[in-house]
Parts: C-alpha cells; sequence; structure tokens
C-alpha cells in the first residue's frame, strides 16, 4: 500500500518537473564559417511564502527549492535580493556582421564581470550593506573577484536599470527597491568560473544539453557570454525563485575543424594541402591564399568534443531542446543517436524549413551533423537598432577625453535609448566641455547641446575614492544620422598603494550600456560598447624612502636657515674674532697647547 | 600721455586683447599644473557653473574646490549673457583686478617710502610709479595666472586690498574683512592675520595695541563666520567647508605640482600619512610668528623692524609651504618686492643667483613635466627634483632678504656711515 503511494508521490514530482525545468540549445550559422550557440536554462523554484530578512532575524532554511539551487537561495533571500544579473563575458560582439545580440542583448555584458541587482531595503544604507554581502557571497561562489566591488565603483543606476521592469515583485510597505550595479571590466573569465556555474544546474552538466560545455571549448571561441538572472515571480499569495542561465558564444568553426584534426597546436599547412587562387601566379614557390573553405561538414562533436548524453531528464519528454536556424538551400541538418555500439543517423532538415525543433527524448547520446554547399549563405542577419562605439582620445597621461558615436542604421525609425556611463574617480570628468554633433549623410546638421537630441541628461559626479561618476543621457537619433558625444576629463595621480603590481599596463574603464526603448517606454534592446584602457601617470615606484629624505632635507635645510637668521644676534667679523678668542674653548685650547711646549721643552734637551 | 598710463593701458591691453582674439588660451593655461591646480583653475569653476545650471550638488563631487560664494556670484555672468560675451565679461574682469592692484601696489610703494622716511629722519625713493607698476603687469608669470583665469588672482585681489584699507584708508576694521575674503577663498592667507594686525599697530601708532589686535581678532573671525554662514545658506549644507578647505588642509587632491608635497604622499606608505599631515600643516604657519616679531616696529629702540616687510616675508614662506603652489603665488610675493628699494634690496647680495635658479627651474619644469607624462622618456623623479629647487627659490629669497634687514638694521642702529657700508662684513653669533 505505502509503496504504491510513494510511486505516485513520486510520479506527481516528476509530472511537474517540466515546468520547473527546460533547457534549449540554439544553433545558429553565422557569415564566414562562424556558429552562435546559445545554451539557455531555465529553473524554477516551489512557490514559497517571501518574508522581508531583517539583519536580526535568523533565516529560516525550512523550505524546498526543488530545482531551484540551493546553493544560491539562501544567499539571495538573506540579503533580500529579488533580482540577481550576473554577467561573465569576454571578446567583441561584431554587430556590423553578427548583427543583433542573442536574446536582444539582455543576457551579455560588457567586458568582463558585471553584477546587478535588486534589493529591498528600508533605506540606502541596508541597501548597500545587503549588496555587498550580497557580492562577497557571489564572489566566493564563482572564483570571480567580485570582492573588490566596494562603493568606489557601485552605481544605482536611474533610467537603464536594464530589466528593471521586467519583475511584477512590488516591495512591502515601508520598504523601498533599490538597483545597484557594479562592474569588474578587467576580470578574465575562464573555467573556474564555468564550473560552478554548471553546480547550479539540477543536471549539474552530466546530462543534457549542459553536458557539451566544457572549459576548454566554451572559452575558446571568439566572443561569449555566461549570464545568471535570478527574478522573483509572485502571485497574490505565494512567490518563487525564477533563474535563467544561460551561456552564449560565437565559435570560429574553421579553427575547431583544424584542432580537432591538428591537435591544439597550430601547425604550418603542408605544401599539398595549401589552398592557393588558380587565377593568380601559382607554383611551387609562390601562392595566393584562398579565403577560407565554404563547403564544410562538421557536428556539434567537432566543437564541444563530446556529444549530448540524452535529455536532461528522462521522465521528462520536453525538458531539453535543440533549435536550429539554417537556410534550407545550402545546409543539411542530420542527427545521429549512439546507443553503445549502435550508431543511427538521419536528416531533419527539409525543403524550406528554416527553423527546426527537436526534442531529446531517447536516453543516447545525440549529434547533430550540419553539412552545407556555401556556408556564407545563412538566415538573414537583423541589424541591430544602433551602433554605438566609444573611444579614448587625447595623448597625455594627464588629461584626455571620450568620444562616443551613435549611428542610427534605419531608414524610417528614430531610436530613443539611455546612454549609461560610470566611470572611476580617477577620471575627473569636465562635462561643461560636452559637445554634440549631429551628422546625417556626412553632413553635420547640429552642433548645439540641443535638446531635440538629449531629450534628458543624469549626472552624478565622482568623489574621490568614494564614488564613481554616474551619467545616462536620454537621447534620441532620427533615423540615417550618427550623433557624436565628446567630453573632456583629467587623470588623477593615484597614491603608490592603489596602484596595481603591473601599472604601466594601464587601467580598465566599465564598458558603458545602451539601452533602447520603443514608443511605450518598454526597452527592447541593450547593448554595451567595449572597455577602454585608460593609462595613468605613474610615479617611481622605487623612491619612497629618497622621498621623504630629500624632501625633508629641503624643508630642514629652509627651517634651520631661518631659525638661525631669526634668532641670532647680528655683529661685525672682528668683534666675533674677539669674542672666540676670549670663549672657553678658546682658552682651554690655548692652555693645553702651552703644556705641549713645555713638554717639548722638556725633552729637546735631553736629546742634545 | 605719462608713462604710468602707458604701462598701464599695455598691461590692460595684454590681458584683455589677447584671451578674446585667442579664447583657446584660457582653456590651455588653465590645465598647465604650473599655473593652475584643481584648487584653482578656471576649468574647475566652470565645471562649477555646469553643476549650478544642472542643479547637481556644488560640493557633491571631486571636481570644484571653489568657495560657494565665488562660484555663485560669478555664474552670474555665466548665466546672463551669451556665451561669446560672458568669455569677454570674464577678461574684462580679470583685467580690472588687475589692473586695480597695481594702482593698489602704487599707493603702497608711496606709503612705504614716506613711512620709512618719517622714521629715518632721512628722505628716502623709492622706484617711480611705473616701474613698480611694470614690475606687476609686465611680470610674465602673473601675466600667465591671469590668462589662465586661476582664482588665486581673487585672492591676490583681496591680498593687496586689505593692505590698501590698513595702510592708506586707516581702517582696521576693512582691512580684517578683505583679508576675510581671501582667505574665504583660498584659506592660506588666514596665516597672514598675524603680520597684518602687527602692521596695522605701525600703521595706526595713535591707537592703543590691544584695542587693535582684539578688533581686529574679532572682525576678521566674524566676517569669516558670516561668509561661512551665507555659504552655507546659498548651498543649505556644510559640505562645503570640507570640499574648500579640507581638500587643502588635508592635501587629499594630489595632482603633479610645484610642492613639496604631493611626491610624498605619492610615496608615503600609508600608515605615516596622517603624521606627515600633521607635519606639514605644522611647518607652514610655524615661521609666521617668529617673523612677525622678529620685524616688529618697536617703539622702545632704534627704528630697526620692517612689519611690511613681514608681511610679505609670512606671504612668500606661504608660497613656500602651502599644499596647491602656483608660479603666481610667488610672483605676487616678488611684485612687492620692488616696494623696498630704499631699505633692505641694496642689501641683498644674492638676487643674480636666485633669480637665475627660478629661471631655470621656470624652464626645466615644463620640460621635464611633458617628459614624463607626454614622451614618457622621463619619469617622476625628473619633475620632483624641480620641485626641489623650486622650493630652494623661496628659502634663498627669504634668507637673502631676511639677511640685508639684519644688515640694514645693523646699519641703521649702529649709525654706521655711508662710506663703510661697503666694507661693512657681518655675521650672527
Amino acid at each position: 500500500m505505502w509503496n504504491k503511494v510513494l510511486v505516485l508521490l513520486f510520479c506527481a514530482v516528476f509530472a511537474a518537473a517540466g515546468r520547473y525545468y527546460n533547457e534549449s540549445l540554439d544553433l545558429k550559422p553565422l557569415p564566414r564559417n562562424k556558429l552562435l550557440a546559445s545554451f539557455q536554462f531555465n529553473v524554477e523554484s516551489l512557490p514559497f511564502d517571501l518574508k522581508y530578512y531583517d539583519t536580526s532575524a535568523e533565516l529560516q532554511g525550512n523550505h524546498h527549492y526543488t530545482y531551484f539551487p540551493r546553493a544560491l537561495g539562501p544567499i539571495i533571500e538573506s540579503t533580500n535580493t529579488r533580482e540577481l544579473h550576473l554577467r561573465f563575458t569576454q571578446g567583441w560582439w561584431d554587430s556590423e556582421s553578427w548583427g543583433r545580440l542573442p536574446s536582444s542583448g539582455f543576457q551579455s555584458g560588457g567586458t568582463g564581470v558585471e553584477v546587478s541587482a535588486l534589493i529591498e531595503a528600508r533605506d540606502v544604507q541596508t541597501a548597500k550593506a545587503n549588496w555587498f554581502k550580497l557580492t562577497k557571497t557571489l564572489s566566493g561562489f564563482f572564483c570571480a573577484s567580485l570582492n573588490f566591488i566596494d562603493d568606489s565603483i557601485t552605481t544605482f543606476p536611474k533610467h537603464a536599470a536594464s530589466s528593471q521592469n521586467h519583475t511584477n515583485y512590488s516591495s512591502q510597505p515601508k520598504n523601498k527597491l533599490f538597483f545597484i550595479r557594479a562592474a569588474l571590466p578587467s576580470e578574465p573569465i575562464c573555467t573556474e568560473n564555468l564550473t560552478p556555474f554548471l553546480k547550479l544546474l539540477p543536471t549539474r552538466g552530466k546530462s543534457g544539453v549542459s553536458s557539451l560545455l566544457d572549459g576548454h571549448k566554451v572559452f575558446d571561441s571568439l566572443w561569449h557570454g555566461m549570464s545568471i538572472d535570478v527574478r522573483t515571480d509572485c502571485d497574490s499569495k505565494t512567490c518563487s525563485l525564477k533563474m535563467l542561465q544561460s551561456v552564449n558564444q560565437v565559435v570560429d568553426i574553421i579553427r575547431s575543424k583544424r584542432k580537432k584534426e591538428e591537435g591544439g597546436l597550430p601547425k604550418p599547412t603542408p605544401g599539398n594541402k595549401l589552398r592557393c587562387d588558380d587565377t593568380k601566379t601559382f607554383n611551387a614557390w609562390q601562392c595566393f591564399p584562398l579565403s577560407d573553405p565554404t563547403n564544410l561538414e562538421w557536428s556539434l562533436e567537432t566543437i564541444y568534443g563530446r556529444r549530448i548524453i540524452g535529455p536532461a531528464f528522462a521522465d521528462d519528454p520536453e525538458s531539453t531542446v535543440i533549435n536550429v536556424d539554417t537556410e534550407p538551400s545550402t545546409w543539411k541538418v542530420g542527427l545521429s543517436k549512439n546507443r553503445g555500439d549502435v550508431t543511427e543517423s538521419y536528416h531533419i532538415s527539409g525543403p524550406k524549413k528554416n527553423h527546426i525543433s527537436e526534442y531529446l527524448r531517447e536516453q543516447v547520446k545525440y549529434d547533430f551533423q550540419f553539412e552545407t554547399s556555401n556556408s556564407s549563405v545563412v538566415n538573414p542577419i537583423k541589424a541591430p537598432p544602433l551602433y554605438v562605439t566609444r573611444s579614448l582620445t587625447g595623448y597625455s597621461q594627464d588629461k584626455g577625453g571620450l568620444r562616443v558615436t551613435f549611428t542610427n542604421p534605419s531608414d524610417e525609425e528614430t531610436v530613443d535609448f539611455v546612454y549609461f556611463e560610470s566611470l572611476p574617480w580617477f577620471m575627473r570628468l569636465y562635462l561643461h566641455t560636452l559637445t554634440v554633433e549631429v551628422k546625417k549623410d556626412g553632413e553635420i546638421i547640429s552642433n548645439a547641446i540641443d535638446t531635440s537630441y538629449i531629450k534628458d541628461r543624469f549626472y552624478k559626479p565622482a568623489v574621490d575614492r568614494k564614488r564613481p561618476s554616474h551619467l545616462e543621457l536620454s537621447i534620441s537619433i532620427p533615423p540615417k544620422s550618427s550623433l557624436t558625444l565628446t567630453y573632456q576629463f583629467d587623470k588623477s595621480l593615484l597614491l603608490y598603494h592603489e596602484y596595481p603590481p603591473d601599472a604601466n599596463h594601464g587601467f580598465a574603464i566599465e564598458p558603458a550600456v545602451v539601452t533602447i526603448f520603443d514608443k511605450d517606454g518598454n526597452d527592447i534592446y541593450e547593448a554595451r560598447t567595449t572597455s577602454l584602457l585608460l593609462t595613468l601617470p605613474t610615479p617611481d615606484f622605487s623612491m619612497p624612502y629618497n622621498v621623504i629624505i630629500l624632501t625633508c632635507t629641503v624643508m630642514s635645510l629652509a627651517f634651520g636657515t631661518i631659525f638661525n637668521l631669526l634668532i641670532k644676534k647680528v655683529i661685525t667679523e672682528e668683534e666675533m674674532e674677539e669674542i672666540t678668542k676670549s670663549s672657553k674653548i678658546n682658552i682651554a685650547v690655548a692652555k693645553i697647547k702651552s703644556r705641549v711646549q713645555q713638554l717639548k721643552a722638556l725633552i729637546k734637551p735631553k736629546k742634545e | 600721455m605719462s608713462k604710468l598710463k602707458q604701462v598701464l593701458i599695455l598691461g590692460g591691453l595684454v590681458r584683455f586683447v589677447i584671451p578674446t582674439v585667442l579664447p583657446q588660451i584660457v582653456s590651455i593655461l588653465s590645465s598647465i599644473n604650473e599655473i593652475s591646480t584643481p584648487v584653482n583653475s578656471f576649468k574647475s569653476l566652470q565645471e562649477a557653473f555646469y553643476y549650478l545650471r544642472h542643479n547637481i550638488n556644488l560640493y557633491d563631487g571631486g571636481v570644484n574646490h571653489n568657495p560657494p560664494l565665488l562660484v555663485v556670484l560669478l555664474s552670474l555672468f555665466d548665466d546672463f549673457l551669451p556665451q561669446p560675451l560672458s568669455a569677454i565679461a570674464f577678461n574684462l574682469i580679470y583685467t580690472l583686478i588687475d589692473l586695480y592692484i597695481t594702482t593698489i601696489l602704487l599707493k603702497l610703494n608711496k606709503w612705504y617710502n614716506e613711512h620709512n622716511s618719517k622714521r629715518l629722519k632721512k628722505e628716502l625713493t623709492g622706484f617711480n610709479d611705473d616701474l613698480i607698476a611694470s614690475f606687476y603687469l609686465f611680470n610674465p608669470l602673473i601675466i600667465l595666472t591671469n590668462l589662465s583665469h586661476s582664482t588665486s588672482v581673487f585672492t591676490f585681489l583681496f591680498i593687496t586690498e586689505s593692505l590698501n584699507q590698513l595702510l592708506i584708508r586707516k581702517n582696521v576694521w576693512r582691512s580684517m574683512i578683505a583679508l576675510g575674503l581671501a582667505t574665504y577663498l583660498s584659506f592660506s592667507p588666514v596665516f597672514l592675520v598675524f603680520p597684518i594686525l602687527a602692521l596695522a599697530k605701525t600703521a595706526l601708532f595713535k591707537k592703543d595695541a590691544k584695542e587693535i589686535y582684539f578688533e581686529g581678532g574679532a572682525i576678521f573671525i566674524s566676517t569669516l563666520g558670516l561668509l561661512f554662514l551665507c555659504s552655507f545658506a546659498t548651498t543649505a549644507s556644510f559640505q562645503f567647508l570640507d570640499s574648500c578647505y579640507g581638500t587643502i588642509i588635508m592635501f587629499n587632491k594630489i595632482s603633479p605640482n610645484l610642492g613639496l608635497w604631493w611626491y610624498i604622499f605619492t610615496e608615503m606608505f600609508q600608515f605615516f600619512t596622517p603624521f606627515y599631515i600633521g607635519i606639514f600643516n605644522l611647518y607652514s604657519s610655524i615661521f609666521i610668528l617668529p617673523l612677525t616679531l622678529r620685524l616688529y616696529e618697536f617703539k622702545t629702540t632704534a627704528p630697526v623692524g620692517d612689519s611690511f616687510l613681514a608681511v610679505v616675508l609670512s606671504y612668500i614662506w606661504i608660497s613656500f609651504t602651502k599644499s596647491y603652489p602656483t608660479v603666481g603665488d610667488l610672483a605676487f610675493g616678488l611684485s612687492l618686492l620692488p616696494i623696498f628699494k630704499a631699505t633692505v634690496f641694496p642689501y641683498c647680495k644674492f638676487t643674480f643667483i636666485y633669480g637665475l635658479t627660478l629661471l631655470v627651474c621656470l624652464f626645466l619644469s615644463p620640460i621635464f613635466y611633458y617628459c614624463w607624462i607626454v614622451l614618457g622618456n622621463g619619469n617622476s623623479n625628473f619633475f620632483y627634483s624641480i620641485n626641489l629647487i623650486w622650493g630652494a627659490v623661496h628659502i634663498f629669497i627669504i634668507m637673502d632678504l631676511l639677511w640685508g634687514k639684519l644688515t640694514y638694521d645693523y646699519i641703521v642702529e649702529n649709525k654706521i656711515p655711508e662710506g663703510d657700508r661697503e666694507k661693512l662684513r657681518l655675521t650672527q653669533i
């Protein structure tokens, strides 16, 4: 009897599993033999009664998270974090040829690590305390330098609060929601960040699409981004935590193939394998290389070195789905299932099938094979709504400038967006030098600071060592135009101990965030500029002792001279000689001299 | 046209026409570290105007260190005049200030010679007016400071105005109000209160000494108090105290300048910093009272001492030890020296040497800075070495003036006849 009940209970839990966990892998070939792979993992906790935790109250650890990671849940609850966004990104997204960022850019951070959170608190101090507690814990959890987040890089974004309006959570009375953000642009992303990321998944990276993820392969890409988004979703009574984890990467297929065939170390191509241009001079000594081949054959195993081990959960037929976006006229997609020693393959692509969805249902090893006659023909790339570039100007180490250019590629639509930039305190911004230049078809149509382009601005200046500068500009650009902002800053000299070990390498400046809004004020796209490398003036690091000595010498020289002049009496040199003659020492010296003379006189007669 | 008028017109034209014709010169000069510092640069003043226009708290940031009343008053020109006109208005203001300072220097020169002629019962003739005016108006360092629109020009104005009120108008109250304003603008003139009060006793010999000191001190403190309250009223917080004066006292805006201290704090182990901040603050005030007392014009003795010289020496000492020195600070002190032509100056032996040292300093400082910051083929030690020499120039000047004064006092006290003065060889014990 009890057995039956238990079996029924288990069945009930597993039936609900589909609701609480699903994962997908989207594969999209890009031009020039690149592949965009995006892994998405959705996890949801059981509904529970959300409480506001005071610092004094003990955290009650009595509820069940099911698929939601047990490691993350208590951290989020004890710091009253209602939303958490964590981004690890490296590389450069080439929006000119790859188009829009995956998920409209909401999962992609700027270079380095970026973390933002929506924290419920009574006041700013409590919110900050919780924020630092959160980042310090996450630091240990993800092996990232998040513990270096302090007041000097923390900002409270106003408009550009990415995905702030996505949550339907409203705070308890008396409490407020604080959106806090910080970024560490110089943080490298590597395997030690991926391992804890996989550990958060209920599959632990052992089955489903996550079984493909291997540090060596994920980080060997042109651009990659890992993201973790936790949201609190509430209905009238209970709340649940929803987590979306994602890994997006752009893989160079040619490179992956070469590594698979030749191993990790690149070798010189042997003569018979050189791809030469026949139309040009071509003999044993001369070869004009052709560009990469376009008829390719590769599979997921080529790229990841592994196959997908079954679905995430064998009993949930819809937990794992693979989506492939290819152009059917030139691409053929095959699926192979490996059961121990039997391999079964068949084509899943068909004519006019731009989008293929395939659920993994069997407990076998899956592999997807791609065969293309012309890899440069891919599904159309959608251009992003806005291009943005940011660069440093100036050449000296004591001052410089920033130049940001926004280009609206659209023919008809005006783009409204918010430009968010937080710069470290050692860049002393002079916003009165801000100039705006609007160009259309290469002609300057306006260079005045005009409210028709910059609608609104929010600026909070930096405080030395305590706060970064925080600039938000609400800008609107007419179609087919570009807008350029320039402004100047001074660079501060830091203290000896504030310089990092390689001070002359420069300081990474965090990417600026552009959030694009539609006409109703909803954010529809998010993009980031690249990070910048700023060189600061450096002192000579070998000098501390010498500086103290030399400065103090000059100071005591001044003191001694003036002190003497002020307190001593002025006399002539003749008087001085007189006085010295009658001084005690001189009398004593004279006595000794006369005594010596006497002694000499005594000795000399004896010799004669 | 008299020579004086020619000098004044030419000096005025240089200050007005150059920045009007070449407006970018102001921004270029205001970012040269020898001429303006983060504390007094026109750049940060303009940034403060920007904050005011956009309703940003003036002192909630690390750029503006100018006191609120100055910012608010000057921003009126910026707000009510359209762009090119407001720049011209500033050129005009700065030109007029320098011309006004010159006219006061002329009066001070006249007063000094009359005063000392009376004391020594002998006719003293100083430099002509046109020369005194040219020493100030054509001093390249003063011109550069003026063209950079550095706010220390206002400090110079109020220091000279304080002397003007005291010595020419014979009014201690107004003198102390002017000094209060100077202190309000840049803190370091606070030390001048002692030598100027001592000078007040000399200038107003009829009044009781205690009365002068008491009244003067009280007026000075209440002026400052009033200014702080007004500033509090305009900004609704006392944050400006930390931003304007805390920065000066705590030496925390570290950027390369001519002072001795920036490099020591950059290189210092954090542990020692508070100790050295204390030392530097003590050091900058240590010789004010001794100088004042040593050069005090006591009634009882022979006509020795020179309270006016005490003011000038104290000023040069402040320029040596202040936290954000510029070339303008020393140049202003040097422009006061021609006044002593008939008394101390003939006994200064090393003018040539320190004149050359000063020139070398002025030539090498920008070169070394450029090598360090732009070319990267020199390092900070090059520039720092010039800081040390810049300090040495100050020591030379103070030492030479003081020794000149002591020699002169010896001559006056012992009534050495004109012919023997050349042969006189003095020493100290």
